[in-house]
């Protein structure tokens, strides 16, 4: 374990070195993705222009979710997006086999090895709306909910990058699956929660394709609306997702035939 | 054909946004007893969810094309690299479109008599002519956005700012008529709306006057960003360097 975190904050530093060697860029990067989050506010604007109340959420209330959302999508995207738009490329250019020579889990480092610092920018705004939501909704959070909070956050994380992992590992088979253009679609499912929706989809956003449930139970936390099966289910989706994404991932690689093939 | 399934799995869950936001809309008109509203926002996303699908997207082509240094080929060749790369883009573009159509059908199918369609030729007809222009005018927009490669190494940051914004101020997530208070009147003078909202309401049925209006002033901003795109390229051919390979 300590192996691999060493690894880890030499893959971080090293890429936190890349991204600094042009300022320029860094900067205009953080500024233009800093303005991302601010259009989905049109969608929320929208939504309670037609009705004060939906599925039992008021706006203020909602506001913790996009911002929710926003932070979560803020982790993913600094995180795991560029490793897993490399995949594919990795596949059709033949470089995967130098990944899965290397003496480390394959998965780890194919998952983690390049951090984007400017995608951490749409964490702010997510986290003031957050804040605006908790001031404005009038709920008295307690001081407890917010590391819980940051928890299910994390759970919410590794939901989301199993997913995203297992949809993008068909490439093996199918060499070129624009998949991770469409996780994006997908992902963009999260910003509403399932209770919005009732009936077979809230079944389908919950228990079948869990990302509904990535940022709307951090903010049924806050919102006091999150119960036992709630929390357990939380962490019950991530353990078992990044489970599944190994088994698959270990199925995929026998399936996969090498540049040399 | 070589990539079939993949055309056919990005047109499958490109469909997805759509449907999340039909459920949604659905959901808040229903508890108000609106069914009028219903067919509205049904209509509106199935449309909206093909031309978003379908409108020009050229950015990110021309940045690998200069970033791998393809570029220098086709500027040798005897032709004109903006043509040839819209055409490339059209053939493309339509064979994918024939790929993918067909699930468009089953998804207003499936919406029922909440999908409804115009009782007349006409509305299908300038539909299709303003998406015709839209899409051209997005090849214009998107190809300069795709330049910026030459002057910024890392441009994808703002590529993405352009297809979020495009998207959202152009009503391709939300209906303008729905955003709130002014907003929606001042995105109405925005290129953005041309290229989304406009066929899409056109389909659903406008009156013949506002219609002339609207491809008055699609026609005015495809003008400018034609002359936009021209002025880019010039610039862009003058700052262009290739280096001889080994």
């Amino acid at each position: 374990m300590a192996r691999y975190l060493k690894l880890y904050l030499a893959f971080v530093r090293n890429c936190a070195v890349r991204e600094m060697e042009s300022r320029g860029n860094f900067v205009v990067g953080v500024l233009v993705i800093f303005c991302f989050p601010l259009f989905p506010l049109l969608l929320v604007g929208a939504i309670y222009q037609q009705t004060k109340v939906l599925g039992g959420w008021t706006m203020y209330e909602y506001f913790m979710l996009v911002g929710s959302f926003q932070i979560l999508s803020a982790l993913v995207y600094t995180f795991f997006t560029r490793n897993i738009f490399n995949m594919p490329e990795y596949i059709r250019k033949g470089e995967l086999d130098f990944y899965l020579l290397k003496p480390v889990n394959s998965q780890f480092l194919l998952s983690t090895r390049y951090v984007s610092f400017t995608e951490l920018s749409q964490a702010l705004p997510g986290t003031i709306l957050v804040i605006i939501g908790a001031v404005n909704s009038n709920l008295d959070i307690e001081w407890w909910r917010w590391p819980l909070y940051v928890v299910f956050l994390f759970c919410g994380l590794i939901i989301t990058y199993s997913i995203w992992f297992m949809l993008v590992l068909p490439c093996i088979w199918m060499v070129k699956l624009d998949s991770i253009e469409f996780f994006f679609g997908l992902f963009d499912t999260a910003r509403y929660h399932p209770n919005m929706f009732g009936g077979i989809v809230k079944i389908l956003m919950t228990y079948v394709l869990p990302l509904g449930v990535v940022a709307a139970t951090p903010a049924d936390l806050l919102t006091k609306r999150l119960d036992w099966t709630g929390a357990i289910w939380a962490f019950v989706a991530a353990i078992g997702l990044l489970y599944l994404s190994s088994r698959f991932w270990r199925f995929a690689q026998s399936r996969y035939y090498g540049a040399s093939s | 054909m070589v990539y079939r399934w993949n055309i056919l799995f990005y047109t499958f869950l490109s469909i997805l946004p759509a449907l999340i936001a039909i459920f949604l809309w659905n959901a808040i008109y229903k508890n108000q007893n609106n069914p009028e509203a219903i067919r509205y926002i049904t209509t509106y996303y199935v449309v909206a969810s093909w031309v978003n699908w379908r409108v020009a997207q050229h950015q990110w082509p021309i940045m690998w094309q200069i970033k791998e240094g393809q570029l220098a080929t086709d500027l040798l060749r005897p032709m004109s690299y903006p043509a040839k790369t819209f055409w490339y883009e059209v053939g493309g573009r339509t064979w994918s479109t024939l790929i993918s159509f067909p699930f468009f059908i089953v998804l207003a199918l499936a919406m029922g008599s909440n999908f409804v369609t115009p009782n007349n030729i006409f509305p299908w007809l300038f539909a299709l002519l303003a998406f015709v222009i839209s899409y051209v005018m997005s090849f214009f927009l998107t190809a300069s956005l795709g330049l910026l490669t030459i002057w910024q190494n890392q441009p994808e940051g703002f590529f993405t700012l352009y297809d979020v914004a495009s998207k959202w101020l152009g009503g391709a997530l939300v209906p303008l008529a729905l955003m709130p208070g002014w907003i929606g009147d001042w995105l109405q003078w925005l290129p953005f709306a041309y290229l989304y909202s406009l066929p899409v309401k056109i389909f659903m049925g406008m009156p013949f006057e506002q219609i002339l209006q609207g491809f008055a002033v699609q026609l005015g901003w495809l003008t400018l960003s034609c002359i936009f795109f021209s002025w880019v390229w010039r610039k862009a051919l003058d700052r262009y360097e290739v280096f001889e390979g080994k």
